[in-house]
Formats: structure tokens, sequence, C-alpha cells
């Protein structure tokens, strides 16, 4: 006792302390964004003063004004297709890459790595910019058509919705195909064979024994993936055309140019329902922890 | 039963020749879209001609010197590297001592606290600019460096918590318990033993929030609005006006410049992770 209290330092604060001592400063400025995220909640309650300001009076114009009229319905409804479709095409196309990944020799999947998380490293506006040369009316693709002989500007995509899709999936397929990769990894590769020796042909066996085993990564791929579309600003700007209005990008609007912060909070509020409600439908089968593993 | 149904699924695509040329040729197709949106921009930046042709005009540099010329880029450049400094310097400190606190002490509500450090992540950044907006701005601040540096420390920091997090449960706590009964009191122990051995890590850390910092977009434009005005909201505004080539120079070193940084942090955490091991 005597010796090993000889060089135990002198306790001032318990290890529960220190670990709060040292959580403090994180802590402190986490709280200052749930603070505000959640007086957003209050706001969009709020009274807008035209003007720019807003006054602490209770009204339900907001909820009003946004489910009453049918351009926000719109554009609810589109933020929501744009999800859906981005999410599962990348799934479609992921879960494909995901697997042919597992399979490859360490070198050539370093390599395939390396391509796929080039999107997660390069600035959404580089990469946004490079879509509007291909896709453009002037663009490449254009071009090349033009060349062989399809006529002036057969493909009209740019601006537009399949354009959007098309820039929000290469950087939602890396998103989408790490966590389905961590899971397929993790799977023991005898479980393939005892399905196989127990008679289960390969598409069964896939579909019946690989595939239900590595939902928690398919699930966190689609939560990962859906969040993402749906808080999309810079694509649908600039490569959608008027018609494409998605949430993010009417928030935006209404606090650069109207103020409008009441409204604009509603508007967020509504993201963060749509949020919810992804992320609780696919809660029971993975850990809010593991979603972030990757 | 046939006997070949024994050999797995995997082997049995690899064995099959069609079924591999297949997978390679679709490999590829995907390869090619993840980075051609990239590609065509830095052949953009070293076409000579205004618009795009094929076969291209001609080699040509001049983007790049009209670039260097026109100090909007230069400019709004360091713009990025002062917020991006300040931000990942503020949340690899702040994120290194609640890794620390989290692992070494395992406060009560470990996990509760864990998800809070991690909620960043998953909140879109409109969504963080907007709630930070409005509360800064009764704060008194409103728009500025110092709401946009709060900003991206906030939306870097869970990055930096995982990071280092990984780094210390692969540092060998009875180090620094050694160092400790040597003589040495926490703070000491840490700065000569723990610290040097995940320090790859918090380096490789910084780095990524570096890179994220460098890349964000909507928490800018909604914390700084006309006042900072850093490099991807310059390329932004120029893109909504004219397509101009310089933007393609401006761009293509801008990817060379975070991909470098990026080879650099991906460099660090694999020798950190060889530590551990």
């Amino acid at each position: 006792m005597t010796t090993s209290s000889h060089y135990r330092p002198r306790v001032i604060f318990g290890p529960q302390a220190k670990a709060y001592l040292l959580l403090s400063p994180s802590l402190l400025i986490l709280c200052f964004l749930g603070i505000s995220v959640f007086l957003l909640l209050i706001y969009s309650f709020f009274t807008y003063s035209p003007g720019g300001g807003m006054i602490a009076q209770f009204t339900f114009e907001n909820y009003t004004r946004l489910f009453g009229k049918r351009i926000y319905w719109q554009v609810i409804f589109n933020t929501v297709l744009f999800s859906v479709v981005t999410t599962g095409l990348a799934l479609l196309l992921g879960y494909p890459l995901a697997y042919y990944f597992k399979k490859l020799s360490p070198i050539k999947r370093a390599i395939g790595f390396l391509f796929l998380t080039i999107p997660l490293w390069t600035s959404v506006i580089v990469r946004t910019y490079g879509w509007v040369i291909i896709l453009g009316r002037r663009g490449m693709i254009n071009i090349l058509l033009e060349q062989i002989g399809f006529g002036p500007i057969p493909l009209d995509i740019f601006p537009g919705f399949w354009a959007v899709v098309v820039a929000l999936l290469e950087i939602t397929l890396p998103i989408m195909v790490l966590p389905i990769y961590t899971s397929l990894t993790s799977l023991d590769p005898g479980i393939e064979e005892s399905s196989l020796v127990l008679g289960a042909g390969p598409l069964q066996t896939f579909r019946r024994v690989i595939f239900p085993l590595t939902l928690p990564g398919v699930f966190a791929g689609v939560i990962l993936t859906f969040v993402l579309v749906l808080s999309a600003y810079v694509t649908p700007v600039i490569l959608g055309s008027t018609r494409d209005l998605v949430l993010p990008v009417v928030i935006e609007n209404q606090v650069t140019n109207a103020y409008n912060i009441p409204f604009a909070s509603a508007l967020a509020v509504v993201m963060l329902v749509l949020m919810s409600i992804v992320i609780f439908a696919f809660r029971r089968f993975i850990r809010l922890d593991q979603l972030f593993g990757s | 039963m046939p006997k070949e149904s024994v050999v797995p699924f995997t082997s049995q695509l690899s064995s099959h020749r069609l079924g591999r040329g297949l997978w390679v040729v679709f490999a590829f197709v995907m390869y090619a879209f993840l980075i051609f949106p990239i590609i065509i921009v830095i052949f953009m930046s070293f076409n000579s001609a205004l618009y795009l042709s094929f076969p291209p005009a001609g080699l040509s540099l001049r983007w790049y010197e009209r670039l260097f010329s026109d100090p909007i880029y230069t400019d709004a450049s360091l713009k990025s590297l002062w917020v991006g400094c300040f931000a990942v310097l503020t949340a690899t400190v702040f994120g290194t001592m609640a890794a620390y606190g989290l692992q070494r002490y395992r406060p009560k509500f470990f996990n509760l606290i864990n998800v809070l450090m991690l909620s960043p992540l998953i909140l879109p950044g409109i969504l963080i600019g907007l709630a930070l907006l409005y509360t800064l701005t009764t704060v008194g601040i409103g728009r500025s460096m110092v709401s946009v540096i709060l900003g991206h420390t906030l939306y870097v920091l869970p990055f930096t918590v995982v990071i280092v997090s990984s780094a210390l449960q692969g540092c060998d706590r009875r180090l620094e318990e050694v160092a400790m009964s040597l003589g040495a009191n926490e703070w000491y122990a840490f700065r000569t033993v723990t610290l040097p051995i995940i320090l790859p890590g918090v380096i490789s850390g910084a780095l990524f929030a570096f890179i994220l910092s460098l890349d964000e977009f909507i928490i800018t434009f909604l914390l700084g609005g006309v006042h900072v005005v850093t490099l991807p909201i310059r390329i932004f505004t120029s893109l909504r006006f004219a397509v101009d080539p310089t933007i393609a120079a401006v761009s293509t070193v801008f990817v060379f410049v975070t991909t470098l940084l990026f080879l650099l942090a991906v460099r660090l955490r694999a020798r950190s992770q060889k530590v551990e091991s």
C-alpha cells in the first residue's frame, strides 16, 4: 500500500472530473450548436416582420404557408424523389461494386479504393463544374454525339433532373460502397461455402444468405446516401432547372434574399423530420456509431 | 448433388471467363464515371480554346497565367487557408482532448457523449449554417470570419475525435502508467510518451479535417455571406456568371492540393496503424 501510494500523483480531480474537464471545450461548442438547432424549432413558430426581423409572437403562419401552397409540396416531393432515385441507383450499382472489390487482389483493391475515394476529397464545386462540361448543351457528350452523326443537341438533360441525379450518384456511390464492403468482409467465408454445399444455387445463396447478412452495411449506406442527397445544395442549384427546386435551395433563398428566418426554420424542420423518418425506419438494423465507422 | 456446386460462388465466377470479363468492364465503367468530371476539368484547363472542342484546339497555359495574375483567386485561396488553419487547429486541440477524455477516463454517459460528438456528421451543413447564423447574429457576431471558423470547427470536430480515438485505442496504456510509476506526472507522461505515439494519427486527422474545411461550401456561404469569400465560393460565383476556363485552371490547382494532402494523410494513418501493431 505504502509503496504504491508513493508514486501516485496527488489526486485533485477524479477520473470522472478529468474526463469532463477534457471534454468540456468540445461539449461547449457542441451544446451551442445543439441549442441553436433546437431554437430553429421555436423560431418556426415566430412571426416574420418584413424588413428582415422576427417577432416572438406565436403563429402557425409559417406552416400554413408551407403546407398550403402547391409549390412547397412540389419542393418536398422533388427533395424526396431525388433522394429515393439516387439512393436506389447507388445501391443498384454500389452493391455489385463492393462485391467485386471483395474478390480483388490487395493491390488491385487498393487501386480501386483510390478511384472510389477521389470524389470524397475533391470539391463538390469542381465535380459539378466537370458535369456541366460533360452534360451541357454544348458539352462533351453532345459534341461527340454530333460528330458521330446524331445531329445538333440530341441530348437535352442539362439543366434538369437527370443531370442532378448523375452528379449526385458520383458522390453517393463511394458512400454506399464503403459500408457494404465492410460488412461483406466481416462475413465468415465458410457461410457461403456451407450454403453451396447444402445445395443452394449461387443466386439463392446470394439472395437468402449473403444479402441478408450484409443488411447492416446496406442500411448504413442507404441512410448516409439519403441524408446526403436530402441536404445537397450545390448540385441541384447548378445542374437542376427551375422546376427541380429542393428544400436546401429554398432554405438558402429564404435566408439570403428575404432573411425570413421563421419560414426558413419551418422548412428546416420539415427537412429534419424527413431525415428522422429515414433514420428511425432503419434504426433497428444498425448501431448509430457503426454508421460512422467507415 | 452435382459436384461443381461445391465450388463457391466467387471462384465459380472467376473461373467463368465471360462473367469475369463483364465484372471487369462494369468496374472500369464505374471508375471512369467516378473520375471523369475531374479529368475533363483538368483537360479544359490546358486547352487553349475558350470553349470545349474535339479534337482539342491546342495545349496552352494561358488560363494559368490569367489565374496567377488575377488577385480574386489568390485572395480567395488565402481566405480558405486562414479559415482552414484556425478551424483545424481548434478542432484538433479540442478533438484530441475529447478523445483522450473519452478513451482514458471512460466518463459516465460514454455512449451519449459519443453520439453527441458525432452528431455534426449526420447534421446537414445547411442546418448547421442556418442554426448558427441566427444564434450568432443574436450574440452580435453575425456574418463574419469568426462565425465561419466556428462553423467549420464544428463541422470537422467529429472527424478529429474519431481518428484520434482510434489512434489512442492502439496506444498501450501501460506505457503511460510505467512513465508515471517512474515519477512523471500525468501531463508529462502524456506529452513525452503518449503524444509522440499518437502524433501520426493526430496529424492525419488534422489533414483530413483540413481537406474537409477547404472543400466546405454551404456553411461558409450562409455564415460568411459576402464577407468571407473562400475558394469554393469564388468558383461557385464565377460559374454562375460566365464559363471561363480560368475556373478550370483554379479547380485543377485546388484538386491537386487536396489530393496531395489526402495522400499524405493516408500515409500517416497507415504509419500510425503500423505503430499500433
